[in-house]
């Protein structure tokens, strides 16, 4: 699973998806080999209730996976007892409809990269409430460097 | 009238497809281990969560 992200993210370029395994705090051990040798996230959900599988639900189910939008809104689910190519195709499907590419600089998320940018990006700074958009030049911090490397692509 | 709006409201809290929660990431090596998922981190992205129990 760990190595579908990394092909869905540099192969395909759909760098902005993350695959998350919902394990169960009730099986600790199993959650521990659930993403042995992987980098995905694992959160688990409380038993007894069970409260993300009962928000999913009727999905969620044992090796089921479900494929949430932007705005939380559900996408598809498939099972996969197998991760073959017709269920990456199915996954990719979804995603070539629905994902939408970042614009470089588009910090409002608005498709167009303008002094609007240049604004929240100073707030984000000044505030110290960053996310991984603002970091222009993707030197893994969000600084005045930033700010000047987005005037330099409006202007130009 | 009352009665309608609320019938409205929560048919439309039942039927909501929206989903959301923020979590620990428990896994050590995630690049987001120890934070909460998927909100914040990954609040921008497209998530596919994978559910499994053992067996």
């Amino acid at each position: 699973m760990s190595n579908f992200q990394e092909e869905l993210r540099n192969d395909d370029g759909y760098e902005n998806i993350v695959i998350i395994a919902v394990g169960q705090s009730n099986i600790s051990n199993f959650n521990n080999n659930f993403t042995a040798n992987s980098d995905l996230p694992l959160v688990m959900d409380q038993y007894p209730l069970l409260p993300i599988r009962a928000q999913f639900s009727p999905y969620g189910q044992h090796k089921q996976l479900v494929i949430v939008g932007y705005d939380g809104e559900f996408l598809g689910y498939i099972t996969l007892n197998s991760l073959g190519n017709s269920q990456k195709n199915y996954i990719r499907g979804i995603l070539e409809e629905h994902y939408q590419q970042s614009v470089l600089g588009d910090i409002n998320d608005d498709s167009i990269v303008n002094i609007q940018d240049i604004i929240l990006l100073v707030n984000m700074i000044l505030t110290g409430q960053t996310d991984g958009v603002a970091d222009i030049n993707a030197d893994g911090t969000v600084n005045v460097l930033d700010i000047i490397q987005l005037v330099n692509m409006i202007l130009s | 009238m009352k009665k309608f709006l609320f019938i409205l409201l929560v048919s439309g809290f039942i039927f909501s497809d929206e989903y959301e929660y923020s979590l620990q990431d428990y896994n050590s090596t995630s690049p987001t281990y120890g934070l909460d998922v998927w909100n914040p981190e990954y609040s921008d992205y497209i998530t596919l969560h994978y559910f499994s129990s053992q067996g």
